[in-house]
């Protein structure tokens, strides 16, 4: 026994020296606490938690984190939101709208070239959007093109690879025009998404070679990917847009399990994590080994009541019980227990980083908990048909996400307040809960919806969760809250439309086609030494804020 | 097949007769007393009258006797009594839970405290010993049962039988138990979820005991005994199953015993990875693999199942010891 | 002898065959539509996800989407992964680091676990026994989540003595935290093996007779007990192997070890058939040769086990 310790002593000392050798041949000093001394600099490189992409670095072909991070970072679009998710003209000198928000005439700013040199002119962008928007380069976000015109002409299979929206003319090299199907308020905040960022002309000579390499235009260039290890990109000094880079470079660091990542925080060999894994909820702001965040953010978590289960239809029993139900749930217990504090209390169907969002919207004490009304509604409604003995309400979520704390609090608290049987119901990929849930599959059992926006505006929670004309799984009718949503499309300015929105939720409250349960909060931990830490209204971090 | 093993062994036979007819050669000659001169002692006679014990029976005379196995045997008894019987032990329902107890401290009523969700956890922990004894268990005696006999086979009949039985338990060795485990729990989604786990750790705990009953048949099939047997015209079946099978059973039993607990923890295994039991059933395995998120703030949440556990496992695995030890007739007589 | 290592290299084309078919038939039993999920909580696209599903073949029924994957399969042609990463380098970054940390747990457990069972096998039910049987018994009862975060955490955050995790290119330093962890519940079972095996071959005949002779303990222990307590150690530690590099997942996710357990978990998620069937085809190809090996160690081991 005594040479075994010996030994990791031994170890010890070796390991601190392979930390420091690996770093300094790595990143150029991104971590080991050694050389924190110098702390200050601008040109510090800065490691992030983050997902290893499970798509090439292609704007257009990207739709979850671990991509859509670096592209971010890598690509400056038309407009860009600032922190508090306020849009602002980026490479967009003006974009401008027609009388019945039809049309969008949009002008560029000068100067903006790619880092191979090219310039960016509107040929940049809609090449790019058409792209993205056709079925022959299999693009994952093709569906946020949806509403251009000539979408329909590319979503045929067999459509030739170059084929273009018609929607889009090109004016001249600095000004392009783009011809909606239908009115939207929206747009000028839409084209702040990931996917309509430009391309350059190398990119259609070999996508392949661009996913792996990509030519950016942004506060960031690309530097390399080491697949399933990191993804490092520096500062783009040619960058003219409007953010102020504090660091040297952003190294993204592959993890699989947030867990991992917490604990290399906590021993110095990571800079930024930025989702707090659930072990660490208790303690991470009392963790004197690193410094916290834990600000309102911008995802909120729901759960689906499917209006083809059982019981639940869209008739006077379901939508007793639908209230039943919500009110039978404690959220503020589980915020505080369950949650340690690490989400905020619902109001409405958006989340509190979003303009247009609000705490008192008309119906919106449903979610209050209250469990003899709740009974009340729940025996009222089993006047109009019985609720079984042996019927359990299931909410369904996807076993390999942790969810299972937060759907065991929730089932019980509606079994405690209601009576009945109540349980969470786990499958265990990600694959067969999304599969279900597109295909209607969910016949005794309501599930997870969580949903975070692309860009910041209620639309794309309201539209994407309910709206008829969306086909996301989602069953709920209602024509009342269609016409609000195309009412808010045409309306003259985005306050009006937020307005618009906010009746449109009085119509969900009434309806309850799925019961909020709380905003999550952006949350995570930064080493000690970090300055800087904040996280953006979409809830990842400010990047180019961080320093050291 | 069998004639080939018949063949095998009487070879052996002939090569081992061939150094004994040739006949004494100088200075092996062999001096034995005249049976007459002295007669068989009183405690040396064979008691003609009584039918032969059986091992089983010297084992149990054995066994009796060994304070290591009435320890383990009562520890053993006690927690198939708890599994069996619960509510003697508890009395508080092990699903009622309310956040506002959200892991409180032990208090009169509640002497190990509450969990995250506000349950008790005196109560989930004698409630899940039914679950995970009977996974234990099960699982145990189907591995065993299962494993056992192929792994006996193909050491036993060695040849194209091995070959087969081998290969097979190369392929299932190589399939990871989380993606069978998927399948599995989809194709039998609506029988009961703990049939479902205890298949699927049968499906794949079997090929560790095939190995290891193989390699034990494959080293007691060339003892004398069993030379000796085949020469008295017992058949290689009556062999197999009456000499060289018990004489293989230490390192299974060992194996089996050492598995009962980890087929428990693969239980938590499964469920830390999202596929275990729901949470409508109470488990050990399910409610470590929740508690080990309050690992650093809350460790005694985690510390009653995982005790519980344990304690199982030391019981069956000296149960386990005592047994081996008193089938061993070696053991016995040192 | 030679005749014999020939057929079992014959034997090893139907094991591969039937391991590929059985995989990808339970890749393809997998619940859920792999090409919905790529979509995350976002609409699906049907006609773009209808082009995927031809580029993955995954629209053809399950025989001619296995034989299209033999077909390529023979020619080196292992596709690329749902990301548009070729399946062979996927495979040639993961298995390095996890053959590394299978062949550091599987030393440890080795080691370790004889040494233990032959202390506690030569002092029988006396304290040292005891203490190890405790030992062995916390390894089998606590599962490697647990034990792996409580190391972790004492040794990586709490006393810097070991990296809390593996980090990119992993060095032996970096590796031994989570070798240790993937070791420790094989360990156990070793532990009792040797134990049992000392304690039931110390009271052979043929022990008795060597110490007649006056051999000194030391040489009875290692020349004959040990020898002949180590066939179905080694039978374990043989079948281990493998084990140990395919069912690393839990470990190489606690130290975010970007390695096979980690790849093939994920690709399972995911769904992604030619991955899983080509790794574990890998796998199933250690598990046979190692099989083979062990067989012939018996017959080290053990002379009167002979193979024609």
């Amino acid at each position: 026994m005594k040479k075994q310790s010996a030994l990791t002593i031994a170890g010890a000392g070796l390991c601190v020296m392979a930390l420091t050798l690996s770093a300094c041949g790595g990143s150029g000093g991104s971590d080991s606490s050694a050389n924190s001394t110098n702390g200050g600099s601008s040109d510090a490189v800065i490691s992030f938690f983050n997902p290893e992409p499970t798509n090439p670095l292609i704007p257009g072909m990207t739709n979850e984190v671990g991509g859509g991070n670096p592209i971010d970072l890598m690509f400056s679009k038309l407009v860009r939101f600032d922190d508090k998710g306020k849009p602002v003209n980026e490479i967009a000198k003006q974009i401008k709208a027609n009388e019945d928000n039809t049309q969008y005439t949009v002008t560029i700013n000068d100067g903006w070239k790619f880092s191979d040199g090219t310039p960016v002119t509107a040929q940049s962008f809609t090449k790019a959007w058409s792209w993205a928007a056709n079925i022959g380069n299999k693009p994952l976000a093709s569906s946020f093109f949806a509403n251009i015109k000539g979408y329909d002409d590319l979503q045929k299979e067999g459509t030739p690879g170059e084929a273009q929206l018609s929607g889009l003319k090109v004016i001249d090299d600095k000004t392009f025009t783009v011809d909606l199907s239908s009115p939207s308020s929206t747009f000028p905040i839409q084209v702040g998404y990931t996917a309509f960022a430009p391309l350059p002309e190398s990119f259609y000579k070999d996508t392949k070679a661009f996913g792996e390499k990509p030519v950016t235009v942004g506060p960031y260039k690309f530097q390399s990917w080491e697949h399933n290890k990191s993804i490092k990109l520096v500062k783009d000094s040619t960058y003219k847009g409007g953010i102020k880079v504090k660091n040297g470079g952003v190294e993204f660091r592959s993890y699989t399990d947030p867990t991992a990542a917490y604990r290399d925080v906590q021993a110095g060999n990571l800079d930024v994590l930025d989702t707090l894994p659930a072990s660490a909820r208790k303690t991470f702001q009392t963790d004197n080994t690193v410094q916290a965040v834990n600000d309102p953010g911008s995802v909120i978590q729901m759960f689906t009541i499917p209006t083809y289960m059982k019981h639940f239809g869209q008739d006077q029993e379901g939508k007793l019980r639908r209230q039943a139900v919500s009110m039978s749930i404690d959220r503020a217990s589980i915020i505080k227990k369950v949650l340690s504090g690490t989400a905020k209390e619902v109001h409405d169907f958006t989340a509190p980083v979003i303009p247009g969002y609000s705490t008192s919207i008309k119906g919106s004490d449903v979610l209050k908990y209250n469990p003899s009304k709740a009974k009340e509604l729940w025996a009222e409604a089993n006047k109009i048909s019985p609720w079984g003995e042996g019927d359990t309400f299931k909410i369904a979520y996807n076993a390999d996400g942790a969810h299972k704390e937060i759907y065991d609090a929730v089932t019980n608290s509606i079994k405690n307040a209601l009576g009945i049987q109540a349980a969470g119901n786990p499958l265990p990929t990600f694959s067969e809960f999304r599969s279900n849930v597109q295909n209607g599959k969910f016949n005794d059992s309501a599930f997870r919806s969580g949903w975070q926006p692309d860009y910041p505006s209620p639309e794309s929670y309201l539209s994407s969760n309910f709206s008829s004309s969306v086909s996301n799984g989602n069953t709920y009718r209602n024509p009342e809250f269609d016409a609000l949503l195309n009412k808010a499309a045409s309306a003259k300015s985005i306050d009006e439309a937020n307005k618009i929105y906010q009746q449109s939720e009085e119509v969900l409250f009434r309806d309850l086609p799925a019961v909020p349960l709380y905003y999550q909060n952006s949350n995570g931990v930064a080493a000690k030494n970090i300055k800087g830490f904040s996280f953006t209204w979409k809830g990842t971090p400010a990047y180019y804020n961080i320093s050291k | 097949m069998s004639e080939t093993a018949m063949n095998e062994s009487s070879e052996q036979n002939e090569s081992q007769a061939r150094v004994y007819f040739p006949g004494p050669l100088p200075g092996q000659e062999r001096f034995v007393a005249p049976i007459d001169e002295t007669p068989l002692r009183e405690v040396d006679s064979v008691d003609e009258d009584v039918p032969p014990t059986s091992m089983w029976a010297d084992a149990w005379k054995t066994l009796r006797r060994n304070p290591l196995f009435i320890i383990s045997a009562i520890l053993a008894i006690v927690v198939i009594l708890v599994a069996l019987f619960p509510n003697l032990f508890a009395k508080q329902d092990p699903m009622a839970c309310n956040l506002s107890n959200s892991l409180e401290p032990g208090r009169p009523g509640h002497p190990f405290g509450f969990d995250l969700q506000g349950c008790d956890v005196y109560s989930r922990v004698i409630h899940g010993a039914r679950t995970s004894v009977a996974i234990g268990i099960m699982t145990t005696i189907l591995v065993t049962v299962f494993g056992g006999l192929i792994g006996a086979i193909a050491g036993f009949f060695g040849g194209w039988v091995d070959a087969v039985l081998s290969r097979i338990t190369d392929i299932f060795f190589a399939i990871p138990m989380i993606l069978g485990a998927i399948v599995l729990l989809q194709m039998f989604r609506t029988s009961t979820s703990l049939w479902k786990i205890i298949l699927t750790l049968t499906l794949f705990g079997w090929v560790n005991m095939a190995r290891i009953t193989r390699s034990a048949v494959l080293e007691a099939k060339n003892l004398e005994f069993n030379t000796a047997s085949t020469a008295l015209g017992s058949t290689p079946l009556r062999n197999l199953f009456r000499h060289i099978m018990p004489n293989s059973l230490a390192p299974v039993i060992v194996m089996a015993t050492m598995s009962l607990g980890s087929y428990i923890v693969s239980e938590a295994t499964l469920s830390f990875l999202g596929i275990g039991l729901p949470s409508t059933v109470v488990s050990w395995g399910g409610d470590i693999s929740t508690a080990q998120s309050l690992l650093t703030t809350n460790p005694s949440v985690l510390f009653y199942p995982s005790a519980a556990l344990a304690i199982t496992v030391l019981a069956f695995i000296m149960m386990g010891d005592a047994v081996k030890d008193a089938l061993d007739p070696k053991s016995r007589t040192a | 002898m030679g005749k014999y290592l020939l057929r079992r290299i014959l034997q090893m084309i139907p094991v591969v065959l039937g391991t590929t078919l059985l995989i990808y038939a339970l890749v393809f039993a997998l619940p859920g539509d792999p090409v919905a999920a790529m979509f995350g909580d976002k609409p699906v696209n049907q006609a773009v996800a209808a082009q995927i599903r031809s580029e993955y073949n995954l629209d053809k029924p399950f025989i001619v989407q296995y034989v299209l994957f033999l077909k390529n399969a023979l020619t080196l042609n292992f596709g690329n992964t749902f990301a548009g990463q070729p399946v062979i380098s996927v495979i040639g970054r993961a298995f390095p680091v996890t053959i590394k940390l299978a062949l550091m747990a599987f030393v440890f457990e080795g080691i370790f676990g004889v040494i233990f069972g032959i202390i506690g096998g030569l002092t029988k039910g006396k304290w040292s026994d005891n203490i190890i049987l405790v030992l062995s018994l916390l390894l089998i009862s606590v599962p490697t989540f647990v034990t792996g975060f409580i190391l972790q955490y004492l040794f990586g955050v709490k006393w810097h003595l070991l990296p809390a995790t593996a980090g990119a290119n992993p060095g032996f330093i970096d590796l031994l935290m989570p070798a240790i962890v993937l070791g420790s519940v094989s360990m156990a079972s070793i532990i009792r093996l040797t134990r049992t095996e000392i304690t039931s071959n110390i009271s052979e005949d043929y022990v008795r007779t060597a110490r007649a002779k006056g051999m000194s303990n030391r040489s009875v222990i290692v020349r004959h007990v040990l020898r002949n307590s180590l066939i179905p150690v080694v039978t374990y530690l043989g079948a281990d192997i493998g084990g140990l590099m395919g069912g690393a997942m839990i470990t190489e996710r606690i130290f975010n070890i970007q390695g096979v357990g980690n790849t093939l978990y994920q690709a399972i998620l995911r769904g992604e058939g030619t991955l899983v069937v080509s790794i574990v085809t890998i796998l199933v190809l250690i598990f046979v040769i190692t099989s083979l090996l062990v067989d012939l160690l018996y017959a080290v081991l053990d002379p009167r086990i002979r193979y024609a």
